[in-house]
């Protein structure tokens, strides 16, 4: 059966159930509400990242339930991303963000992950001031200020 | 403000999407993150400290500047997870930060680990067990225990013992490099999962009663029998992960008795702490995790053995594989014995005839190609990886046997841990292997080579010729292959100044390898190394477009390799598929990245 959301900019988008059920939050809403045919308001996402969040549900709408990660290690690898979602991921910067957000808000967990790991990949190995210039913000430290942080986190800069 | 950058903020403002980008993020990567903006610092600091890793002694060196112990200071609430084997040290630096409930208040995860005695000369203090349980006793948030001794202490053993009793939390662990009797059921009963890294065989009785402790009623040794041939239970949160072999005492004979040999096992001898330091000279007996294990018929399938050299020890290794049917990857790192080399053929034909996957490594001095030969040529059900380590070369007759029976199976060839491999005898090995799907080597180019040591070479063609001719079998497999490529000492001799294009040998061989390397179509992963850094930019690697990934070796160390910017653009271009480039981090190579990053902002440094 199929579902309508609303973006944003107010519009509408039908998808199977199953594809919309990707995200817990609509899969919550569907549940509280029961059957029903009225359209379900997303008024945190625009028209163009929910056409890219649906087209992400629709690709992986049979993959199984994600089961928490119960390594001892919390730090996970970000090399792994599937070729597809690599592909999917290459978007602008902006793009990039709002998907993230949107993924936030909408609760769909594997798409969150993608975002982060492809955002983390831009952040890895580069220097303070190549990570400024790759998202575009602002050094707001002194210079003594940013050299007082770098003597206290020395410890943590060969590992 | 842009929008894009109110974007950003409200991204790093949100704790779940913080926190997943700080799971992706290495302890460097986040240091680097803190000295963005302020913004940046407040979102990812937090995250930096949540584990905290005092293992090795350059780090703990860090810790002594008070600007950094005092952000631990002030960090101290964001720490989850705290490692640690300077314990002791730290705690003489910052008495109130190690000693005090008031640090360090949401803590839960701590793992210690006792540390070899440094000696008089040492700089830090020898870590005390004691204050390990000290700082647990201070800390009550703590979930997870794990706690790694060298030694244990009847006074440690007790206040643990008491500590564990008083938290009802079974979820600690206990690694310990040695199980003494003294260690009663009353502590491992604490524990859900008693993980033991050095279990004495001298002592084999006290895995069992330990894993007895650790089940619970319900599980257990079925008979009472001690030796080795009893049948025994071990539970489920048991993991056997490694051996240690301490003077078999294996009365080996040349008529093959492997029961004297096993009885030479038994002893009643006590162990002495001078026994428990060899503890780092260990065998391993890898992912071993067996409900049931029946040292008569042992039911693992990956046996990792790296014993230290003691007399008669190639027989427990050889008496391993005898209860073993089930076994199909064999690493035994430290043959170094030719009674074990000899007899290693019969055990894998008749004792382990499921064997895919050799590992073998130091082999004893006198050994020869024949006896690599008859190696091989056990394995009945041909080998799917093969892995050489240490100071040995596979000849032509070991390499023909090799070809033979294991041509048409062998998908992944490891020889990086081997001596560099001579270039001749190298491209003779992998032209006979058309299924390698990965290869790792390191290879010396020379035009000669002298190695008696092994097998008398009388007879090999020194001719490069033939072989330029061949074309690698595997191009339509390969998918990983990590090269490096290093010039031998007659050609340094002979040819001081190499010319690209100069016809020379060396520049054949050059020309040879990117023609070949540029074949392999579906190469996923490409690492490489020493002279092979020359083979960039090649119109011949253009092949390669499925590349996802690409490391240089030792790049920090070639001063003179320098990369450019037309080599980063000529790559983003006729490498669609890469993702991660590794070794440039030096900043020799700023340019090259900045393109990189122009070009390709998701591709990952590392």
């Amino acid at each position: 059966m199929p579902v309508t959301l609303t973006s944003l900019d107010n519009q509408e988008f039908k998808v199977d159930k199953e594809v919309a059920e990707r995200s817990i939050l609509i899969k919550n809403m569907i549940e509280d509400v029961g059957e029903s045919d009225a359209p379900i308001p997303l008024p945190n996402v625009s028209a163009a990242v929910l056409t890219k969040v649906i087209e992400y549900c629709e690709h992986h709408r049979n993959d199984p339930v994600q089961v928490q990660d119960e390594t001892d290690d919390p730090r996970k690898r970000s090399n792994d991303i599937e070729e597809w979602d690599m592909k999917f991921m290459q978007v602008d910067q902006e793009m990039l963000f709002e998907i993230i957000l949107a993924a936030n808000y909408l609760d769909i967990k594997p798409l969150l992950d993608v975002g982060c790991k492809t955002v983390a990949n831009i952040i890895k190995g580069k220097t303070p001031e190549e990570i400024r210039k790759a998202f575009n913000i602002v050094n707001d430290f002194t210079p003594e200020e940013e050299a007082q942080i770098k003597k206290e986190n020395e410890w943590a800069e060969d590992r | 403000m842009s929008i894009l950058t109110m974007t950003i903020i409200s991204i790093f403002d949100i704790p779940p999407i913080q926190d997943g980008l700080a799971s992706y993020l290495t302890p460097s990567d986040l240091a680097q993150c803190a000295r963005v903006s302020r913004s940046w610092s407040a979102a990812f600091v937090p995250c930096l400290y949540r584990s905290i890793d005092i293992t090795t002694l350059k780090t703990l060196h860090f810790f002594e500047t008070p600007e950094t112990l005092a952000a631990l200071t002030r960090h101290s609430c964001h720490v989850r997870t705290f490692r640690t084997c300077y314990l002791s040290a730290l705690k003489a630096l910052a008495p109130s930060l190690f000693q005090g409930p008031t640090s360090f208040r949401n803590l839960d995860r701590f793992h210690w680990r006792d540390r070899k005695r440094a000696g008089p000369q040492a700089v830090f203090k020898d870590e005390d067990p004691l204050d390990a349980i000290d700082f647990l006793e201070a800390h009550r948030s703590i979930r997870e225990v794990h706690l790694s001794y060298k030694y244990l202490r009847s006074e440690f053993s007790r206040r643990l013992t008491r500590f564990l009793a008083s938290r009802n939390v079974q979820q600690d662990r206990l690694t310990g490099d040695s199980v003494p009797t003294t260690t009663g059921a009353a502590l491992t009963r604490r524990l859900r999962r008693v993980r033991i890294n050095y279990v004495f065989l001298l002592h084999d009785k006290e895995i069992f009663d330990l894993s007895i402790a650790a089940a619970g009623p319900g599980l257990g040794r079925t008979d009472g029998d001690d030796d080795l041939e009893g049948d025994y239970y071990l539970s489920d949160g048991l993991f056997l992960e490694q051996w240690h072999l301490v003077q078999t005492r294996g009365d080996y004979d040349d008529r093959g008795d492997y029961e004297a040999a096993t009885s030479g096992l038994q002893s009643d001898r006590e162990q002495t702490p001078m026994e428990l330091a060899w503890a780092d000279d260990t065998t391993d007996l890898d992912n071993t995790r067996h409900q049931r294990l029946v040292p008569g018929v042992c039911r693992w399938r990956d046996l990792s053995l790296d014993c230290p050299s003691y007399f008669g020890y190639g027989s427990v290794v050889l008496q391993a594989l005898r209860c073993s049917p089930q076994l199909e990857r064999l690493s035994w790192l430290s043959i170094e014995d030719m009674i074990g080399l000899q007899e290693l053929p019969y055990f894998l034909q008749q004792k382990c005839p499921r064997i895919r996957h050799l590992v073998l490594g130091r082999m004893p001095l006198e050994a020869t190609d024949e006896d690599l030969a008859a190696v091989f040529e056990a394995v009945v059900g041909g080998l799917i990886s093969f892995k050489a380590v240490g100071s040995f070369l596979l000849h032509p007759i070991s390499i023909e046997s090799l070809h033979y029976v294991h041509g048409s199976t062998l998908t992944h060839l490891d020889m990086l841990e081997m001596n560099r491999y001579h270039s001749l005898l190298f491209l003779e090995l992998i032209t006979g292997l058309p299924s390698l799907q990965s290869l790792k080597a390191t290879v010396s180019f020379s035009r000669d080579f002298k190695s008696a040591d092994i097998y008398d070479m009388d007879g090999v063609i020194v001719d490069y010729t033939e072989m330029f001719e061949r074309d690698w079998p595997f191009r339509d497999h390969l998918k990983e292959l990590y090269l490096a490529v290093f010039r031998g000492n007659d050609m340094e001799a002979d040819e001081k100044v190499f010319m690209w294009g100069d016809g020379s040998l060396t520049d054949q061989f050059t020309v040879y390898l990117s023609s070949q390397i540029g074949a392999l179509h579906r190469l996923e992963s490409l690492e490489i190394g020493g002279w092979m850094l020359m083979l960039r930019k090649d119109a011949h690697m253009k092949e390669m477009a499925g590349l996802k990934r690409l490391k240089y070796l030792d790049m920090s160390d070639h001063n003179l390799v320098r990369w450019a910017k037309s080599e980063a653009d000529w790559i983003c271009e006729n490498w669609p598929a890469l993702v991660e480039i590794k070794g440039l981090k030096s900043h020799h190579h700023a340019v090259a990245r900045e393109a990189f990053l122009k070009n390709r902002p998701w591709i990952l440094f590392s």
